[in-house]
């Protein structure tokens, strides 16, 4: 039944009654100024009949609108005025017994009306109580629900609802643009493959058919979205409640991790190669507290990876560095962003200086601003050590070339002062400059540490031909120091050229025999190496009247290099040279040069 | 011959020098201008002939020898012992510092012109 505007009006007016009480005062001024209202209207227009009638309707109104205190106090105020407005003279307070006993019947029944009334009015207020509190749960549920849509619609992940039989009922916004798709009613209603491709399905399935038993699984994988691109994902499928029941319901939540796997694996690949450098990795913070020292780093100044994060940067420079490196080194970090060059660290156990190839350079937030320094190191010590020797060796080599060209001055110089023509000399010069280069040679394939007797008698040899074949050469293997080497290259050389020239190899039949050994002792100390140059079949040989430089050469520089007895023979029927040297003399490298 | 040109200023020269065929050129060298030479190998060969041969009046050492001392630490000893004689230092290797050479000593960088200290020692005398 539609409600006649009557009754809307009626209503409102309640609900407003209802809703929006008055003050007390108001309420019982309102109820007083319409009795009495009614009161007039009453005087004025209406006979004395029924003089209680009319007050009926307004006590009604009151007690609907103001409840059963102000209905009871109009109740008794209409009573009243309708009994003074019918008072005569005669009876009771001027009325007579039938009209106390009408207004008796009044108040009665006003009284009945009010508190029936009242308890509408009650209903009423009731009524609107749990209307508004509807409405305010409606309200409540609308709210929650934009939240939870704006909640879904804002996650970048794509988040899925499948059905008891793992169809899709729901995709987010985000996650279908995810996954590649134009519009979400493409998938609604499909497997949840139509979702993924070259999934690894076994995984996926079994995730999703534990979560419609009630389990969560979460995993990753790889698969392919529409359009076919490969992609990662971080997976968690697990059920859906509802009043705490399985629902059978499955939400599926998949996190794209392609872009954050590739940059993990960049992380990864560079963290290895940090790891493995052979060169000192580190980076200190702005106040110059260690954050990271790599194994190389940690290994070149003695450090354990734990007490490297408690240590500063000072802590490794060298003390004489200290203060370059505060005053030229960061100030180049900050201001010109790297500083390279050389540097000396202190080893931490031993306390040792490390001389180190040292790049500095900043490191800085994306916006530019510096947050610390980095320095990749590579160890000197090599190179400074191999420079070191490379001087060493240059001076060694100067100081040799200088012995070897005064000694070319001396061999000059005699050659020239005992020669008989310029001629003799120019070839006595030559000829014995070739024996001594041929006796280097030897000694450089030992980088002048030793040299073999019998290599070295070889090559001495060599440039006579065929001459030198009938010099029979027999000894054991003996390395002699250089300076005994040159002597005795020198010996050999004027002792063949002499027995070419006056000696046992200027006819056709004569022979040379040179012979080495070692002889005597138990011990090294007391070992002997001899040495003997015998010809035989030469001519006659008379002892020279003026000794020539050749036999002085000989025999002064065998008896000084290996401080040995010799002896240069001229007998009649050869030439014979012996030697008998100490043989840790002769193989002595530790002689000054 | 040559030594009896001068015989009353006959002066003489002890030569230290390992290397035996230097030490050869330069005894003939001197003994053809008119000094006596007296050779020695190494230092402490030198010390006994100059403790025994008081007439030596220069002494010309290389400084790189076998044997404990070397020839600077020779030059500083005559220089202590005997200073009048005049010291002549020679040397292949590094030249040493004017502080690490006696007083009154020529330094010679090996191989030097033995006819120039020659010239140089006759205009000292």
């Amino acid at each position: 039944m539609p409600p006649s505007r009557l009754t809307r009006f009626f209503e409102r007016l309640l609900f407003l009654a209802i809703r929006r009480p008055l003050p007390p005062a108001v309420q019982f001024a309102i109820a007083t100024a319409a009795i009495i209202l009614v009161t007039l209207v009453r005087v004025l227009f209406v006979t004395v009949l029924l003089p209680w009638l009319l007050f009926m309707p307004a006590i009604l109104l009151l007690a609907l609108a103001f409840g059963r205190g102000v209905g009871l106090y109009a109740t008794f105020l209409s009573a009243v005025l309708a009994g003074w407005s019918i008072a005569g003279s005669s009876g009771f307070l001027g009325l007579d017994f039938l009209q106390w006993v009408a207004s008796g019947a009044f108040l009665v029944v006003a009284v009945g009306i009010v508190l029936l009334a009242s308890e509408l009015r009650a209903s009423f207020a009731r009524a609107d109580h749990l209307m508004q509190e509807a409405q305010s749960a409606r309200d409540a549920l609308a709210a929650r629900e934009a939240f939870l849509s704006s909640v879904l619609a804002s996650s970048g992940d794509c988040i899925v609802v499948l059905d008891r039989e793992a169809n899709v009922l729901f995709v987010t916004e985000n996650g279908r643009r995810a996954l590649g798709l134009a519009q979400e009613a493409q998938v609604r209603g499909s497997p949840w493959q139509a979702l993924w491709q070259e999934v690894d399905s076994n995984r996926a399935s079994g995730a999703i058919a534990a979560a419609s038993e009630g389990h969560r699984t979460n995993f990753a994988a790889p698969a392919r979205i529409c359009g076919g691109a490969l992609r990662w994902w971080d997976v968690s499928v697990s059920p859906i409640l509802r009043d705490g029941d399985q629902s059978g319901q499955v939400l599926l939540v998949a996190r794209d991790i392609t872009a954050k796997r590739a940059g993990q694996r960049e992380r990864n690949r560079l963290a290895r190669v940090v790891e493995n450098s052979a060169d000192f990795i580190g980076v200190a913070s702005l106040d110059q507290r260690v954050e990271f020292l790599n194994p190389a780093g940690c290994n070149m100044v003695g450090l354990s990876p734990e007490a490297a994060c408690e240590t500063v940067m000072l802590d490794y420079i060298w003390p004489g560095d200290v203060e370059r490196l505060l005053e030229e080194v960061l100030p180049a970090i900050r201001d010109a962003g790297s500083w390279s060059g050389e540097m000396n660290l202190r080893h931490f156990r031993t306390g040792e200086r490390i001389p180190v190839h040292y790049l500095g350079f900043r490191v800085q937030e994306e916006d530019g601003s510096l947050i610390g320094y980095g320095a990749v190191m590579r160890d000197f010590s090599e190179v400074e050590r191999a420079r070191v020797q490379q001087r060493l060796l240059n001076n060694e080599l100067s100081h040799r070339l200088k012995n070897v060209l005064t000694m070319v001055q001396a061999i000059a110089a005699q050659s020239i002062r005992q020669a008989e023509t310029l001629e003799d000399a120019g070839e006595a010069v030559s000829a014995r400059l070739v024996a001594l280069g041929r006796a280097t040679d030897i000694l450089t394939a030992t980088s002048w540490q030793t040299a073999e007797l019998q290599a070295l008698v070889a090559t001495v040899l060599r440039p006579h031909g065929a001459l030198s074949r009938r010099i029979k050469v027999d000894g054991p293997s003996v390395a002699v120091n250089p300076r005994a080497a040159l002597a005795l290259a020198l010996a050999i050389h004027e002792l063949t050229t002499n027995a070419i020239k006056y000696g046992a190899l200027s006819n056709e039949t004569g022979e040379v025999s040179l012979k080495w050994w070692i002889a005597g002792g138990a011990i090294p100390a007391d070992q002997r190496l001899l040495l003997t140059w015998r010809e035989t079949g030469g001519p006659y040989v008379t002892p020279p009247a003026r000794r020539g430089f050749g036999s002085v050469m000989i025999e002064r520089s065998l008896k000084a290099y290996f401080r040995a007895e010799v002896m240069l023979d001229f007998r009649p029927e050869g030439i014979v040279l012996t030697l008998n040297a100490p043989l840790a003399e002769a193989i002595a490298t530790d002689r000054a040069e | 011959m040559m030594a009896q040109r001068a015989p009353i200023t006959q002066r003489t020269i002890l030569i230290v020098e390992d290397e035996v065929l230097f030490r050869l050129e330069l005894a003939d060298l001197f003994e053809a201008s008119g000094y006596r030479v007296v050779e020695a190998g190494d230092a402490d060969e030198a010390i006994a002939i100059l403790d025994d041969d008081p007439s030596i009046s220069i002494v010309l050492t290389d400084i790189q020898m076998p044997g404990a001392m070397d020839g600077l630490r020779l030059a500083h000893h005559v220089r202590d012992r005997f200073p009048p004689v005049s010291l002549v230092i020679a040397s292949g290797a590094l030249r040493p510092s004017a502080s690490e050479l006696p007083e009154r000593s020529l330094y010679l960088a090996k191989p030097f012109n033995p006819f120039k200290l020659l010239r140089q020692l006759n205009e000292a005398a």
